[in-house]
């Protein structure tokens, strides 16, 4: 066996203990495995129900040529400005200086990424239940999805990777010089990712513009560092994926309004909406520049109390949660025809999720902070999501199914429990974190 | 100034810390040794009220998660803690302003002794790493506390910055400053330390005073208790 082979296998098998040395991610695997179990069995039963229709399956390959189409652009985008790499930081430094055959350096670090990105096209298995429940096809159309998608991401990849030469210049030394760089990007994440941390995307080019603060004493003086901050890492009020999350979120609630099966019921349709929506809003909201500060030291530093400290830390975020719920709110009242009343009900109730969310993120970081893995961390951050909405989802289902309010429609009714719920559940969790600071757990700092 | 009483700090069944007591006193510097892995940084980094732990440590009297504490306290980690995109001089007035601390002449002056006048406008990025470590130690230094704590404060230091930083520390140490230091660069805190303890898999396997005349070197001491405890664990195994 060449030295490639040893560390490919080796790599691989070890990668295979760790479920067994770690029964985390063991349940993750066997919960996996159960899902996709049940998205067989959900798919088939759908299917075999009587007069059961099928839609186009056109729409089914544009879904699949989608995913492919953003991938493609997704890691050429990012590969050509910060270069493409198919080696973690160990292998430029271990494997880079030693005698092997540079070819078969490269051929190592191909077979491990087309490995890795096999693995993550599994979870098309999990699309089973839509793709024959709703469009009637079998394994073999997730297959040649799943084929599509690793030849998709490691073809723009490689090809990313000549660009990314060509432009800086094409001799050995810039070839190497290249990886490095990107294996430093990519390396920098999976660190941030292994503590528990946000790694922050910085722009290449930095423009300084004006230096020095504009305000700030004590605690607040992170408020004025984050708005420097936001202005040289180019951030808008508004990031990407809350863009994205209001832009899906429209789009869904513009097909739901003309499908010839929408429900009649308006409540249904509107909660049916507002949920999906609320679910990428659950992608979109973040600690902002908080995730970062908790990865240093200074936030736990200063002398300042821990809640006057995370207030302010939390300000930056105002603004975009602010806009979002504006802009969910408008958008889809417009889309949908909902009352001005409805409106702003359905803005608040946004708004309030926004803070659930954000409050959800505190109370994780707080009660397991630094002490659990990722995907504990992410499992937890959903348990506590359900059991802060318990109450608005109680008193909502109470007073449109058992106790009806006369004077609001069913929607309103929803959206106002919603409201006037989370709000003060999200404020009451802030301030049972309040001392979150003072008892840290910062492993990396 | 700085008082640790029976603290203990586990990671689920490692005992980092195992019922530590010291304390620094004002004007005086102490040293922490120990091989990699003995609980160094972990109980620097319970003093900075960076991790949770059982016992007691107050700075000034004080309990060291209240406010008041923190004023009094500079801690410099063992990696650099460096904004990406604040300049130098936006860090020092960072530093001034949340700990409203309004002397800028003195941030001026360690600019300066640090030769780091010339980047006030470079960003944490585009630094070097060992500039990093400077920029990390000027901004614990920025705001005079009573109490530093340093994390092998030396590593990435080039030679100037380091004579410098040696001259700091007795300045700091004649002004009534108490300064902790963990290290493995013993050479560097010969001269000038009064009290070391030395951690062993988590416990103090020895604490001494520096008494004038008597010649035993930190280095000598080290492997002394090091390399005996070592001795000792392979005829017990025996």
């Amino acid at each position: 066996m060449t030295a490639l082979q040893y560390l490919l296998f080796t790599r691989l098998k070890n990668g295979l203990r760790e479920f067994i040395r770690k029964p985390v991610r063991l349940v993750v695997l066997l919960l996996c495995i159960v899902l996709i179990g049940f998205t067989i069995w959900s798919g088939n039963m759908a299917a075999q129900e009587e007069d059961h229709t099928y839609r186009s399956v056109t729409e089914l390959y544009l879904i699949i040529g989608g995913v492919c189409v953003f991938m493609i652009a997704a890691t050429m985008w990012s590969g050509v400005r910060k270069g493409a790499t198919f080696f973690t930081m160990p292998d430029v430094l271990l494997l880079f200086p030693s005698p092997l055959n540079p070819r078969g350096v490269m051929f190592y670090g191909m077979i491990r990424s087309i490995g890795m990105y096999l693995a993550i096209s599994l979870f098309y298995l999990m699309q089973y239940s839509t793709v024959h429940g709703i469009y009637g096809q079998g394994f073999g159309t997730i297959i040649v999805a799943m084929i599509l998608f690793v030849a998709s991401t490691f073809l723009s990849t490689l090809l990313s990777f000549f660009i990314y030469r060509s432009r800086i210049g094409g001799t050995r030394e810039d070839y190497y010089e290249s990886v490095l760089a990107a294996t430093e990007v990519s390396h920098s994440a999976v660190v941030a990712q292994k503590e528990g941390r946000t790694a922050e995307i910085i722009p290449q080019n930095i423009k300084l513009g004006k230096t020095g603060f504009a305000g700030g004493s004590g605690a607040s003086a992170f408020y004025y560092k984050h708005l420097i901050e936001n202005r040289r890492g180019h951030k808008l009020i508004l990031n990407v994926w809350s863009l994205a999350a209001i832009i899906g979120s429209l789009v869904f609630a513009f097909v739901m309004t003309r499908m010839g099966d929408a429900p009649e019921d308006t409540t249904a349709l509107l909660v049916g909406v507002f949920t999906f929506a609320t679910y990428l809003q659950l992608f979109s909201v973040a600690l902002g520049r908080l995730s970062f500060e908790l990865a240093k030291p200074y936030i736990y530093l200063v002398p300042e109390g821990s809640f006057t400290k995370l207030l302010h830390c939390l300000r930056e975020t105002i603004p975009s949660a602010l806009i979002d719920a504006a802009a969910v709110g408008a958008g889809l009242g417009i889309i949908l025809g909902l009352d001005p009343l409805m409106t702003v009900l359905l803005a608040v109730a946004r708004l309030s999720f926004a803070m659930v969310f954000t409050a959800a993120n505190i109370a994780v970081a707080r009660i397991w902070g630094g002490e659990a893995s990722k995907v504990v961390v992410m499992l937890l951050y959903l348990v506590v999501i359900i059991v802060m909405l318990i109450p608005a989802l109680a008193a909502a289902i109470v007073f449109t199914a058992v106790i009806p309010i006369s004077f609001l429609s069913g929607g309103q009714t929803v959206m106002f429990f919603l409201a006037v719920l989370n709000i003060p559940v999200s404020l009451i969790v802030f301030y049972l974190c309040r001392k979150m600071l003072d008892f840290a757990e910062l492993n990396n700092g | 100034m700085l008082n640790i009483s029976h603290v203990t700090k586990k990671y689920k069944k490692l005992i980092a810390n195992d019922d530590l007591s010291f304390t620094v006193e004002p004007g005086k510097v102490s040293i922490l040794l120990g091989p990699n892995g003995a609980g160094k940084s972990t109980i620097i980094k319970c003093i900075a009220g960076l991790l949770r732990f059982t016992g007691s440590i107050t700075i000034g009297g004080l309990a060291n998660n209240l406010p008041e504490a923190k004023a009094l306290l500079g801690y410099v980690p063992e990696m650099p803690a460096v904004y990406d995109l604040l300049t130098v001089g936006e860090h020092l007035e960072f530093i001034r302003r949340a700990y409203k601390f309004s002397d800028e002449a003195y941030t001026d002056r360690l600019l300066q002794l640090f030769e780091m006048d010339d980047k006030v406008n470079k960003l944490g990025k585009e630094l070097s790493k060992g500039m990093q470590q400077k920029l990390s130690i000027l901004c614990q230094l920025a705001h005079k506390p009573k109490l530093l704590i340093f994390d092998e404060p030396l590593v990435g230091l080039d030679p100037h910055a380091i004579r410098e930083l040696k001259l700091l520390f007795r300045e700091l140490k004649a002004d009534g400053t108490a300064i902790l230091i963990s290290t493995h660069m013993l050479d560097s805190v010969e001269d000038y330390w009064d009290t070391t303890h030395i951690l062993v898999n988590g416990k103090f396997a020895a604490q001494r005073n520096n008494v004038e005349g008597e010649k035993e070197s930190l280095e000598e001491l080290f492997f002394d208790i090091t390399e005996g405890h070592k001795n000792k664990e392979a005829g017990e195994a025996k």
